[in-house]
């Protein structure tokens, strides 16, 4: 992961956590949106898939104020939204541009959500499927604490030791 | 496109799949990663047979598992 985060932060990139101003989340969203339907008529090798889930989970994410919002410059390039529970964190949402100058985006917005653990106080929350089961275990989450719920998780603890971990790395 | 089309597209891809966290992967995924081993988190230095690109699951993976985990009895989880 570290190695990640450093790419896009040598490349100039930053994450910004909530709150954000609406007017200006409000601009990410439009942008968004029109970059989503830009999609619909890209060259047929470039539209795909992976690509069209990327830029509608970006904009879904960036439409809930709580979101986590990693930036090149002035340019939003992968957000992440997210829900604060009594007990967790919990993810609601992540997606990205995928541009190639802005690699590193999506492990940096997850080394944001860690923080945010940490600054909560609260472990963290989110579910995976059958194919990026491997991606979970890889950024460390504990995988199936909760029965039949594919449930992907940091404790509180992880998140500390990610973080500290990561940053000592950077 | 409108919004609630839109909205309509996301939430069905979510009720299909994960939420997106896969497409936080990038690039060649050799490195060194946090696996939770035992409830203890180990940092193992991991590479794969496999490039992985963004979304692509990757179930195709060879983890090398460094000395300094074999020391504590610890097991990489998808072995």
């Amino acid at each position: 992961m570290a190695k990640y985060v450093r790419v896009f932060r040598d490349r100039g990139g930053i994450v910004r956590f909530p709150p954000h101003r609406p007017e200006e989340r409000r601009l990410w969203v439009a942008t968004a949106k029109s970059n989503r339907e830009a999609w619909d008529y890209l060259p047929v090798m470039q539209r795909t898939d992976r690509l069209r889930r990327g830029l509608s989970y970006m904009w879904a994410a960036l439409r809930y104020p709580r979101c986590i919002v990693a930036f090149l410059g002035r340019e939003a390039v992968a957000a992440l939204s997210y829900d604060v529970k009594l007990d967790r964190v919990e993810v609601r949402v992540v997606g990205s541009r995928q541009a190639d100058n802005a690699r590193g985006a999506g492990t940096a917005l997850e080394l944001g959500l860690a923080e945010e653990g940490i600054r909560r106080r609260l472990p963290l929350r989110g579910d995976y499927e059958a194919d990026s089961r491997n991606f979970h275990l890889r950024l460390g989450r504990r995988l199936d604490l909760v029965a039949h719920e594919n449930s992907s998780e940091w404790t509180l603890e992880d998140c500390q030791f990610i973080v500290g971990g990561i940053e000592k790395a950077l | 496109m409108t919004d609630e089309e839109l909205l309509a597209e996301v939430e069905a891809m979510r009720e299909a799949g994960d939420r997106g966290e896969s497409e936080a992967l990038e690039g060649t995924p050799e490195g060194t990663y946090f696996w939770m081993l035992s409830h203890q988190a180990v940092p193992v230095s991991v590479t794969f047979t496999t490039t992985v690109e963004w979304g692509s699951g990757i179930v195709a993976a060879t983890p090398v598992v460094p000395r300094q985990a074999l020391s504590v009895g610890a097991v990489p989880p998808n072995q």
